[in-house]
């Protein structure tokens, strides 16, 4: 279980408006969500699976005397889930007032992402992934998709699970 | 009774602070009507809470300040900062006032007046006269303010009375009814409480660890004086001594009772031929002694804080029990020792904090035999007030919560419930009307009812009043239960005239309002002529359960074990399916509908033989077939909709000592299911 320190200022080294990103492979693709959304990282706990909830919700999980919800990346984007090893991991992030997890198949790294390049969304996605994108950017020679991490918890959706 | 006292204190800071904020923040910011109404509900509950505690200084101004806020109210004023600057003095003055009470007895302030006068003409848009500022009530001038001299004008002796009530103070018992009597028979000069309060772990909560010393000036004989106090307090223990009236007596024993009360009475009396030099330290110590009196014998903790330690504690408990399970064969004698120990410290410490959250509804409960007398003196009505369940626990916050939701309610039994006695005589009841008050835990969640058998909600003169309103025209005729909503609606109030108690229409929708920001429900029941039953549910939060462990394949779930009635082994033979599809269990000739686990949480079903928990939930049984029994243990319900969605079928979630979540079955939505299954039977059958 990692905690990672959140940045007090943005990079004021280099001409660019930088903001931080945790960075992270699915599938193929590199994704990122804003560092300051993230509360920790933690190792993969199994949850408590929640009868009649969304396939993409894993279940529940006790963050120190909380009850949160864990979603899987994979699952909410269409993708194949796979087997949990050692570098699976649940991201903690906050939206709204909600904390919840994000399964990843792992962590790489946290980035500065130039955020005036970032591009709008191609539209190449299905329209029900698409507002999981926030928008694209490249950085070097990586193109990194960014993530709306509001709409992939999607809370507001979901409102009650019906028995 | 000093719990009481406290709790009112705590609240009434509270509220001072609150009042504070909400005035400061329209420095900053947009004025909006909301400010006002806030600013209006403190000051109805100060002036609600002062008049319980018998402060009558306090409840005058809180009142006059209500009335200006109505009125602030009604002519849809903004709050200029000239108004605001006089409302925070305002707020100056309760707090002057607060410390006076606590200092000197229930004393006014000769500026309370001109101040009031001066808001009323600022709202009602006359230019301010400049009046000379009221004598400028700082938050810590009271502290400098001097006692109160002791008139000892009439001679009369002096007698130092010690008044400590039997170990089990009884609700019988009431202090402050005693004081207010002595105070008929002469003059209460000085009232010190005192309190021993031995370590937690020998606390008996129902015991009363305080004491009185009090300072009396009266003409009467000192035989009818004891007389007096043996009659009020049965069982207590009186000293009265007679006090020479030498100005220096006053001072005297005030500083000895000061030290008395933090326990350094070696310190604070020195003899008298002392070095200056140690009677200054002398001095320093028992002024140290008095200020450390002045102060709370309770520190109001956020319960953020709680909240964290809580938490915080669970994991170790979590860590702990790794810790236990990672021993082997090979683990040496020391290391064993050591976890083992640790074991027991982890538990002591885990059972500390939680019970520092729960606290017997009685805490909360005590504070209304007196309001209720109080009130119904004042109006004239004849009351029996009963309460029951006082030893329910609930969580702190919840209590404090519902402190004014009830306070409204009891007032609200008294004010318009039960009918002047002559009135009740006509209707052949008895002249007393009973109010009762009592709390329960049940499926999970803590009951509160206030129940009167007074003339019951009068649905025409709510429909009347509604129409008056303008919230529905004169040929609405609304089913019953909707007149009932109204009663909770802002600006709703039947009551012919304001009095000092209720009837402004504030107190039902606060009583709302609060409730449901706990996450409960208030429902009202009625019966003209008969009654009113107001019901508060509030959920349990950090409550603890006892719950039974069940489990289906691999998951497990916790049911509250309050609602088991037995569990057996499932034998078809015990089985009824009509069609095929409306399943009954025969238990001991009585059909029961079934419900399976595994069907309710989504999982394929099994050919196992399983086992049958039968549940029940006001009178209501269904059998639950489940895989098997994990085992008794007690759970902190946790809630599932804080930091996700509400989930039917649960009522939360817990930890569980290996820090898996376990999610707590709702019985109520499980009966529910059965019924379904039971009508269809019926209806079939």
């Amino acid at each position: 279980m990692t905690t990672i320190t959140q940045p007090t200022e943005t990079t004021t080294a280099t001409e660019m408006n930088t903001d931080k990103y945790l960075v992270f492979q699915i599938g193929n693709e590199t994704y990122g969500v804003p560092l300051l959304q993230v509360q920790e990282i933690r190792t993969y706990t199994p949850a408590t699976r929640v009868p009649n909830a969304p396939d993409y919700v894993l279940g529940v999980i006790n963050l120190r005397g909380n009850i949160i919800a864990v979603i899987d990346a994979r699952t909410r984007f269409g993708l194949p889930p796979l087997p949990e090893d050692e570098s699976t991991v649940v991201v903690v992030a906050q939206v709204s007032d909600k904390i919840f997890g994000l399964r990843l198949d792992s962590v790489s790294d946290v980035m500065d992402i130039p955020i005036d390049q970032v591009q709008p969304t191609p539209p190449i996605a299905s329209e029900a992934t698409q507002r999981f994108l926030s928008g694209v950017v490249q950085v070097g020679e990586r193109v990194v998709i960014l993530l709306n991490l509001r709409e992939i918890f999607d809370i507001d959706a979901l409102s009650s699970i019906a028995a | 009774m000093d719990s009481l006292m406290q709790l009112f204190y705590d609240e009434a800071n509270e509220m001072v602070e609150g009042m504070e904020q909400v005035l400061l923040a329209l420095e900053s910011g947009e004025p909006d009507p909301e400010t006002v109404n806030a600013l209006f509900r403190y000051a109805h509950s100060f002036k609600g809470n002062s008049a319980a505690m018998g402060f009558t200084h306090l409840s005058k101004f809180t009142h006059g300040l209500e009335s200006a806020m109505e009125a602030l109210r009604k002519e849809q004023r903004t709050l200029t900062p000239e108004l605001a600057t006089l409302l925070l003095q305002a707020v100056d003055m309760i707090r002057t006032l607060l410390e006076r009470t606590r200092t000197e007895g229930d004393v006014g302030d000769p500026t309370c007046e001109p101040l009031l006068q001066q808001i009323n003409a600022v709202i009602n848009g006359e230019t301010p006269q400049p009046v000379p500022a009221p004598s400028a009530p700082m938050p810590s001038a009271p502290v400098q303010t001097a006692p109160a001299e002791p008139p000892t004008t009439q001679g009369a002796p002096q007698y130092r009375i010690t008044y400590q009530p039997a170990p089990t103070l009884s609700a019988e018992h009431d202090p402050l009814q005693l004081l207010t009597e002595l105070q008929e028979y002469g003059q209460v000069i000085e009232c010190r409480f005192r309190e021993q309060i031995p370590p937690l772990e020998q606390l008996k909560t129902d015991a009363c660890y305080g004491s009185w010393e009090l300072l009396y000036e009266t003409a009467f004989e000192p035989a009818i004086v004891r007389a007096l106090l043996e009659l009020a307090a049965e069982g207590a223990e009186v000293r009265i001594e007679p006090v020479n009236a030498a100005p220096t007596e006053t001072a005297q024993p005030t500083a000895a009772v000061n030290a008395a009360a933090a326990s350094q009475p070696s310190v604070a009396t020195p003899p008298p031929t002392e070095t200056p030099a140690a009677a200054a330290a002398a001095a320093t110590a028992a002024v140290n002694a008095a200020a450390s009196k002045g102060e709370a014998q309770s520190i109001r903790v956020s319960t953020e804080k709680i909240d964290a330690l809580m938490n915080l504690v669970s994991e170790i408990v979590i860590a702990q029990s790794m810790l236990s399970s990672a021993q082997t064969a090979d683990t040496d004698e020391r290391t064993r020792a050591a976890i083992t120990q640790m074991e027991r410290h982890v538990r002591d410490l885990h059972e500390r904090v939680m019970a520092i959250r729960l606290l017997p509804v009685s805490y909360l409960f005590n504070r209304f035999p007196r309001m209720v007398r109080d009130t119904a003196a004042k109006l004239g009505k004849k009351v029996n007030f009963e309460v029951e369940g006082e030893e329910t626990e609930l969580d702190r916050t919840l209590l404090e919560a519902l402190s004014d939701p009830l306070t409204h309610l009891i007032r609200n039994a008294i004010d318009h419930g039960i009918e002047p006695p002559d009135e009740r005589r006509q209707n052949g009841k008895p002249e007393t009307g009973t109010i009762k008050l009592s709390a329960y835990q049940s499926e999970g969640r803590i009951y509160i009812e206030v129940r009167d058998d007074g003339r019951g909600i009068n649905t025409e003169r709510v429909r009347q009043k509604a129409i008056q309103l303008g919230w529905i025209t004169e040929n609405d005729h609304p089913a019953e239960e909707t007149l009932y909503d109204f009663l909770f609606q802002p600006g709703f109030s039947t009551a012919q005239q304001v009095s000092d108690l209720s009837g402004r229409g504030v107190g039902m929708d606060v009583v709302k309002r609060n409730v449901e920001s706990l996450g409960g429900s208030i429902s009202v029941q009625s019966k003209r002529g008969e009654g009113t039953r107001f019901l508060l549910r509030v959920p349990l939060t950090l409550a603890i359960m006892d719950g039974l462990g069940l489990t289906v394949a691999d998951e497990h779930y916790i049911v509250p074990l309050t609602a088991v009635v037995e569990a057996f082994q499932y034998e078809s033979l015990q089985h009824t399916a009509l069609f095929d599809q409306y399943e009954m269990v025969n238990v001991r000739g009585e059909f029961i509908p079934l419900v399976r686990l595994r069907q309710f949480v989504g999982l394929p079903e099994t050919d196992h033989d399983g086992l049958i928990v039968v549940l029940e939930q006001e009178g209501e049984q269904i059998a639950l077939l489940i895989d098997g029994i994990a085992g008794q243990q007690q759970v902190v319900l946790k809630s599932l909709e804080e930091n996700f969605v509400r989930v039917h079928g649960f009522a939360g979630a817990t930890i569980l000592g290996d820090g898996r979540v376990a999610l707590i079955l709702d019985v109520s939505d499980l009966i529910r299911r059965g019924r379904q299954s039971a009508e269809r039977y019926a209806a079939v059958a």
